[in-house]
């Protein structure tokens, strides 16, 4: 019932927009999941499969100049906030028409003309700077909102504590999106937290916290909507939990032994993508047929982008120090 | 079209990753994301998934064997496909085998180089003849250690891809060329007989007049062991006791074990299961011996049963250790002992493989020896050494004949705080639990 209203209020064509986007993110990691056994792939990769909800359901709920901070696992983050497929494959295999012009890589995947600041592969650590760019805002009396994105090991830092309530502090339109997926890595987060529930931890900087089901789009929109509309009205930032798991390892390196098969299958049945397709079909907003030729096409276009990643040009040396320095007029 | 299937980079620390197993077989046909073979690298074991369909032609990487990331494992083709020459031409060589195989080098046939071994009259002298004529294949830092050290590399036999001479095959081959001369052989023979490059490192390095001496720095790790042997060797009063041990039963339990996933049982892991246990009936044998110069000696016993067992990697010796093992069944320190022991072959053993042990074993039952005299491991109260199985004739309670398996079990003891009866009574309990007479 609730979904139903829910997908009313987004309307037909974002709804599959987003059922699109969550396609589009697994397609495009599971294609570099056998890129990266084909030994074509270099570096390590983190991947953002089972999590596809989270990153789509927030950002539906953001408008154009809002801004989102991401981790060590920004390919969803990435794709769901609308920067171009091409462009990160190119910057996965570090050439000059990746969104960071190669230098980046993997898990400094963003573009900030897109609204995604860099992604930050240190954990917690875009915690303070999605604080500092919501204070901007508010000073500059910009009705934007920032958004950080981050993991239950997040949590645990001292980034995390500091961030959070400095924003409380300063009222500043923040949202702060913990991607609860259980574990930090290979860490259980029951071992490392007493509390059940991330999102209590907000009582203690005097902002809300509030939890949604991070395997459904929807329930992922409609959290995210209320703390981003919230924020835009200047009522200050919300901790927003979303419970979730990630269907692969930490990295490409990871045979994650250390989930058990029971957790692992019980998240299967979650899986966000088969669920999401399932109430598509039910309110008839998509046919099977459309979906098939949906797929198709998502296929082709991540193929597309990678092979627009492999054919594009490496840097050249006289790149070295491009981007390093600001021009700009220094006044008398 | 045929699709090799190469390593891919799965550690970040290190491109060397040691092969298990192979999950497929030739001529199965497997989908794009079934697991194809388990490997271990220097953090985990995990299972390797194919990243294309088809059907496998070829498994090319021979289990345990520690190969490089990139290296061709399999090739995958179509249906009907049949093994494409191409990839038959090129012979893919395991970085080296955990496992000893010393001759494989030297017998080995070329592919698309036939023509030697086809030559009416060839053998095996001929194959090598040729191998030392021919082009060393080496890297221009190998060439550059080898022409300063006086090594002919025709003489080093090389492990890498393509019979590729490594820096570690030079440093083998130093190592076995510098162990020790018998006693009593005149050096000038000896130095007559040395191969070429080794000639010359001799007589270079003489000292005092005297030919045939070589100076071979100890490792640190080795160097450790040689100061702890001496020092339990001079501190230690050791005493010994030895006693026959029954093997049919063990024998029984190995044959028994051989239709395991992870094969047969080794005598090392029973053996290091028995003395656990016997070591939880005797805790006054788990501990070590404290020297104090101001107040009374002391002994510490350990309740933890950690157990240290001697595996050695050329001239070298290591002593990994079976954490709790008294609290673990065979088939866990079984696997334990095969991965230690893998490690310590090839070098791989951190700081935390050897700690912490409160008991030492060690074995030389693969070689022809019938019972031995180990020294204690510094400063733990015992060890226990174990010979050779053979087979004894054994007359029953009613004078009834039978063979059966024995082999040799010898206790060394630190008499300070482990009384003669103490040992006796260890081994005891030792022996029946290798027979089976007493059920743990």
């Amino acid at each position: 019932m609730k979904n139903e209203r829910i997908i009313e209020g987004l309307g037909k064509t974002k709804a599959v927009g987003m059922f699109r986007t969550m396609l589009e993110i697994r397609e495009f990691e599971e294609k570099i999941r056998f890129l990266f056994l084909e030994g074509k792939m270099p570096g390590t990769v983190h991947q953002y499969i089972g999590m596809e909800a989270c990153a789509v359901g927030v950002c539906a709920a953001l408008d154009e100049n809002d801004v989102i901070a991401s981790t060590h696992r920004p390919h969803g983050h990435a794709i769901a906030r609308g920067i171009s497929m091409d462009a990160i494959a190119a910057e996965l295999y570090g050439r000059t028409t990746g969104c960071c012009r190669g230098k980046g890589g993997s898990m400094h995947v963003g573009d900030l003309s897109k609204g995604m600041l860099p992604a930050i592969a240190i954990v917690g650590a875009n915690i303070p700077i999605v604080m500092g760019m919501a204070l901007s805002f508010k000073i500059r009396r910009q009705k934007k909102v920032a958004v950080s994105f981050f993991g239950d090991g997040a949590s645990n830092e001292g980034a995390f504590h500091e961030g959070l309530n400095m924003a409380a502090v300063y009222d500043v339109p923040a949202v702060f999106i913990c991607e609860n997926n259980q574990y930090g890595a290979s860490t259980s987060i029951k071992r490392v937290s007493k509390i059940e529930n991330i999102a209590d931890r907000a009582a203690a900087y005097g902002m809300p916290g509030d939890i949604a089901d991070g395997m459904n789009v929807l329930d992922v929109y409609e959290h995210a909507k209320k703390a981003v509309d919230r924020a835009r009205r200047g009522k200050g930032p919300t901790l927003l939990e979303l419970k979730t798991f990630r269907l692969c390892g930490h990295s490409r390196r990871d045979p994650n032994k250390y989930m058990n098969d029971e957790e692992k299958e019980y998240w299967k049945t979650k899986d966000p993508i088969p669920f999401f397709e399932k109430v598509l079909l039910k309110e008839q907003l998509i046919k099977s047929d459309e979906i098939s030729s949906l797929r198709e096409d998502v296929e082709k276009r991540v193929e597309q982008a990678i092979a627009f990643g492999q054919t594009s040009p490496e840097p050249a040396p006289e790149d070295t120090l491009r981007d390093f320095y600001v021009t700009m007029d220094v006044p008398d | 079209m045929a699709v090799e299937i190469k390593m891919p980079r799965l550690s970040q620390t290190t491109d060397e990753v040691r092969f298990i197993r192979w999950l497929v077989q030739e001529g199965e046909t497997v989908k794009k994301g079934d697991p194809l073979c388990e490997v271990e690298t220097d953090k985990v074991t995990m299972e390797v998934e194919s990243f294309t369909g088809g059907r496998v032609l070829e498994l090319i990487t021979r289990p345990d064997t520690v190969i490089d990331a990139g290296t061709v494992i399999a090739v995958l083709g179509g249906p009907k496909e049949k093994l494409d020459k191409k990839h038959k031409i090129k012979e893919y060589e395991p970085k080296h085998q955990s496992d000893k195989t010393a001759e494989t080098a030297v017998n080995k046939t070329v592919f698309g180089e036939g023509n030697i071994s086809g030559q009416p009259g060839s053998s095996e002298k001929k194959t090598v003849s040729t191998e030392l004529s021919g082009d060393v294949r080496a890297t221009p830092l190998v060439r550059n250690i080898a022409r300063k050290r006086g090594i002919d590399l025709r003489l080093v036999q090389g492990t890498g891809p393509g019979r590729l001479v490594t820096k570690r095959d030079l440093e083998q081959f130093e190592r076995q060329a510098v162990a020790p001369e018998p006693a009593g052989e005149p050096s000038g023979a000896s130095v007559g007989e040395a191969p070429l490059g080794i000639a010359k490192r001799l007589q270079d390095v003489s000292e005092e007049g005297a030919a045939g001496k070589t100076i071979h720095e100890l490792s640190p790790s080795q160097a450790a062991v040689a100061r702890n042997m001496s020092r339990s060797k001079s501190v230690i009063p050791h005493y010994y006791l030895k006693t026959a041990v029954y093997a049919d039963y063990m024998i029984e339990h190995i044959e028994r074990s051989r239709s395991r996933v992870d094969g047969k049982l080794s005598v090392y892991s029973l053996f290091i299961y028995a003395a656990a246990r016997a070591l939880r009936t005797h805790p006054e044998l788990n501990g070590f011996f404290r020297a104090d110069p101001v107040r009374e000696d002391r002994v510490v016993y350990m309740e933890d049963i950690h157990i240290g067992f001697a595996v050695e990697s050329g001239p070298q010796l290591f002593v990994p250790v079976v954490r709790n093992a008294d609290r673990k069944v065979v088939e866990e320190i079984d696997s334990e002992v095969k991965r230690l022991a893998a490690k310590a072959k090839s070098g791989k053993l951190v700081p935390h493989d050897v700690r912490s042990g409160t008991f030492t074993v060690t074995n030389l039952g693969i070689y022809p020896i019938d019972e031995f005299y180990a020294i204690i491991n510094y400063p733990q109260l015992g060890i226990l050494a174990m010979g050779t199985i053979g087979k004894t004739i054994f007359i029953d309670d009613d004078d009834t004949m039978r063979i059966r398996s024995v082999f040799t079990v010898t206790g060394s003891f630190d008499h300070r705080c482990v009384n003669g009866a103490l040992g006796a009574k260890f081994l005891q309990t030792f022996k029946q639990i290798m027979e089976g007479v007493q059920a743990v």
